[in-house]
């Protein structure tokens, strides 16, 4: 047996022609094509003059990994026509001319029909992933849940499926694109050639990697702006750190273990679907966990002693009066009792409420300023204000009097912000300064 | 639906089922269709796999047997009704065209 090359690329259905082409290519080198493997397998031989066919096969199903019993009935059609079948993955099917002038698999029109047939077989799904992006994406856009999106296991879990969705819908219009462009070459008579030519090399077939590309970018990305997020904190950073690596090590296990699958016959499916359970399990694990450890800290059956927590900013919150420790009956949602605290902190938000017969106020520490301003701005609601951050001496403060019993002030400095509403009407200048002067204390604080 | 879809039988259709008035394995059908031409008309392996499936679900053809990959079909009845309608169709389509030498 000689030399194995893995090379990584990945086909389109819609890509089928450039496979071929370069598969050829490979074979002129020395390169035979044997079959998907670790990456697609390539084993060294003499150079020869082969011809290459990838035919997109409907009875396949896009998951599928190897060649089935139909396939090979398929096969036995084509080996009698001269063409071998080399392997299968989803719907793309492999075979070598076995003599020149073999005769064509299917006419040019019975190949877009299976290739449009192929596209049509994928809207399914992107309508289902649109549907997904659009459930969780919505999550986001409105920041209601601001802290999950930062939480380092919701955060990833979130961000990954939504990463991997929006490739879906990516591959569905590549895939569009591609039968529009060759239904027009094909209507005006011509032989549309499924998949592009380097730019850069006009002899050379691209490969239809772009979602690996895609994702890598993605990732990048995303650990450069958490890792910016979090780091100069390092708040749970060995936790974000530890999930990255198990995401990643299950990811790279299933694809060193795909050939094992593949040679494993059906018992693969049972191998997958355990795999796939125990992936689940363990993630579900780990948010479990997550949310078990986070709930313990908040909820108890007998009042707990406040200073047991590490609530920082209430234990020195000084920001608008002082505060009775003794009234806290549990330091998460006692909204019955004058004081409120939600433990965002360890997640990317400081949220401290309080609440007396004159006033009640919200205190929000963000990790970046943007959802600070983001707050500030989802706050408002759209009504009208009066500025007074020249009272306050910070960067924006707002009161707000329109649909509401009292006046709302809005205060925000860098990336700390307070929601306050006066029951017992509008603060003076002396208490806006105050106020200002305070939340510049606290700015300061947070952004060590 | 199906059963305007074989209104008129393509060329190919016509031949392969014209193969299978005897019982024949799918994979020799090839060879088959080309004799009965005599190397003029020639159907592509995979034209001929989805053609077969087709013809099956409708119940223009049934396997008699299969044997790992390799199955045997024959026509049906109804199968040879399409046929013969074809052939009285470009019969006529032939006499028509006497015109031409008129």
């Amino acid at each position: 047996m000689g030399k194995i090359k893995h090379v990584f690329r990945r086909y389109a259905n819609s890509d089928c022609d450039a496979m071929a082409l370069y598969l050829e290519q490979m074979a002129a080198k020395g390169w035979h094509f044997r079959g998907w493997g670790f990456g697609m397998e390539f084993e060294e031989g003499e150079p020869s003059e082969v011809r290459y066919d990838v035919q997109v096969f409907n009875n396949n199903s896009e998951s599928q990994i190897k060649p089935d019993d139909d396939t090979f009935e398929y096969a036995a059609y084509c080996e009698a026509a001269g063409w071998t079948l080399v392997d299968s993955m989803g719907k793309l099917v492999v075979f070598r001319a076995l003599e020149k002038n073999a005769e064509p698999i299917v006419t040019k029109e019975e190949k877009f029909r299976n290739i449009r047939k192929a596209w049509f077989a994928t809207t399914f799904m992107m309508l289902g992933s649109l549907i997904i992006i659009l459930l969780y994406g919505s999550n986001f856009l409105g920041m209601r849940y601001p802290s999950r999106f930062f939480d380092p296991v919701l955060g990833t879990f979130y961000v990954g499926l939504i990463l991997m969705y929006a490739g879906y819908i990516l591959r569905w219009l590549y895939d569009g694109f591609q039968v529009l462009r060759c239904w027009n070459v094909l209507r005006s008579g011509g032989t549309p050639f499924y998949g592009y030519m380097s730019i850069f090399n006009p002899e050379k077939p691209v490969d239809s990697n772009f979602g690996l590309i895609y994702l890598l970018t993605a990732i990048v990305l995303y650990a450069s702006v958490y890792s910016v997020i979090n780091i100069p904190k390092m708040k749970g950073g060995i936790d974000d750190v530890s999930v990255m690596i198990m995401i990643v090590g299950i990811m790279s296990l299933f694809w060193i273990f795909n050939r094992y699958f593949r040679a494993a016959g059906k018992g693969s499916v049972l191998i997958s679907i355990c795999a796939m359970v125990l992936t689940f399990a363990l993630l579900m694990g780990v948010v479990y966990n997550s949310e078990r450890l986070i709930n313990e800290k908040k909820r108890g059956d007998t009042p707990p002693d406040p200073s047991a927590y590490s609530y920082p900013h209430v234990l020195k919150n000084d920001l608008f009066g002082d505060i009775e420790y003794e009234t806290i009956s549990a330091p998460y949602f006692d909204s019955g009792k004058s004081f409120l605290v939600s433990g965002y902190h360890e997640s990317g938000m400081a949220n401290i409420r309080k609440e007396t017969e004159e006033f009640n106020y919200e205190y929000y520490e963000f990790r970046f300023e943007a959802m600070a301003r983001y707050l500030c701005k989802q706050r408002l609601r759209k009504r009208s204000y009066t500025d007074v951050s020249a009272e306050c001496g910070i960067d924006y403060a707002v009161v707000v009097t329109e649909k509401s019993e009292c006046p709302v002030y809005i205060f925000r400095e860098d990336n700390v912000a307070a929601v306050y509403s006066a029951y017992k009407g509008e603060l003076s200048a002396d208490e806006l300064r105050d106020i200002g002067s305070k939340l510049r204390e606290k700015a300061a604080e947070a952004g060590r | 639906m199906a059963r305007e879809a074989f209104q008129t039988l393509t060329e190919p259709m016509y031949y392969i089922l014209l193969a299978l008035t005897q019982e024949q394995c799918g994979v020799d059908i090839m060879a088959k269709v080309k004799e009965i031409s005599k190397g003029r008309v020639s159907v592509g392996p995979g034209t001929l796999y989805a053609m077969l499936q087709k013809f099956n679900e409708n119940s223009v053809v049934k396997i008699t047997r299969s044997e790992g990959a390799k199955k045997w079909y024959i026509i049906t009845p109804r199968g040879r009704d399409m046929l013969t309608a074809e052939r009285e169709r470009l019969w006529v389509q032939y006499q028509d065209g006497e015109l031409l030498e008129q």
